[in-house]
């Protein structure tokens, strides 16, 4: 589901390869969130431009994810929203938490 | 002025028919809506809560199928969604319906929004939601995971919830004006 697109030294670069992130894939994304940060130790930037259709289920499984990277100091960073999504994360004031950006050229790097 | 339009849909109640569910339903309120509305706008609020109630239902009702009752007049939307499935009590949230009319009950609180539940009839609550404006409050471990009910309410200008006990019916009513 998540495909690693290039490791920097201060971040992760990650592109969620699916187009409806819904209840029934939540949890397999959080585990694999929490599996790359294990392995790389750094804050992961997800691209999910690919996504078209999104629920509050996978909602909860981004913020679950989020707050496991935090408690390591690190951090998940938001990439290539659409509209809707955007409007989505203004509606549930989840802008105030997230970075979020338009690609992966606008993410601070090392 | 047009006279109100009401459809009844009977849907799967599966996680996998709820995407197509919801662009039928979106498509036929899109449709009635008079030429005045502004329909990207609309399209954004009725989709996130067709998509969160048709969820719920997955989630809580545990039946086969279930039932939506769409009603558009002029500008007002009505989206009635029923089952007879489980009762809706996350937290227990029916027990409210034993105190006064107008009594209001903290259900969630993180350091983006409130919710609250207010008792409406001695069958019904409305959900209530405020959010917090103090930057300071924002703890991220504290941050609620579970999004349904605050989009429901958020997206909507009404969002009620009543369970007739003599029919086992579970009627979540949504009322947004475009």
């Amino acid at each position: 589901m998540i495909k690693v697109h290039k490791e920097h030294n201060d971040i992760l670069l990650v592109k969620l390869d699916i187009k409806e992130a819904s209840l029934e894939n939540g949890d397999a994304f959080k585990a694999e969130v929490i599996q790359l940060f294990d392995k790389y130790k750094k804050p992961i930037a997800i691209d999910m431009s690919k996504v078209e259709y999104i629920d509050s289920s996978f909602l909860g499984a981004i913020v679950s994810a989020f707050k496991h990277l935090i408690s390591f100091q690190a951090e998940v960073v938001l990439v290539g929203l659409s509209k809707d999504i955007n409007n989505l994360f203004a509606l549930t004031r989840l802008d105030k938490v997230f970075k979020i950006y338009s690609s992966f050229d606008d993410v601070p790097k090392n | 002025m047009a006279n109100p339009v009401s459809k009844q849909f009977l849907l799967p109640n599966t996680r996998q028919s709820i995407k197509a569910s919801v662009q039928e339903l979106l498509d036929f309120i899109v449709n009635q809506l008079p030429a005045d509305v502004n329909k990207d706008g609309v399209s954004f609020k009725i989709e996130v809560i067709l998509i969160e109630l048709l969820t719920n239902g997955i989630k809580h009702a545990g039946t086969k199928e279930t039932f939506l009752d769409i009603t558009i007049d002029g500008h007002d939307i009505n989206i009635d969604k029923k089952d007879f499935g489980n009762r809706y009590q996350p937290g227990n949230i029916t027990s409210l319906l034993i105190h006064d009319i107008g009594h209001r009950e903290l259900l969630t609180k993180d350091g983006l929004h409130s919710m609250y539940a207010v008792v409406e009839s001695d069958t019904k609550i409305k959900f209530i939601c405020e959010e917090v404006n103090d930057d300071e409050a924002l703890d991220v471990n504290d941050l609620m995971e579970h999004f349904g009910l605050l989009i429901i309410t958020k997206a909507s200008d009404s969002f009620t919830y009543e369970y007739n006990i003599a029919m086992g019916l579970n009627t979540f009513s949504v009322h947004v004006v475009a």
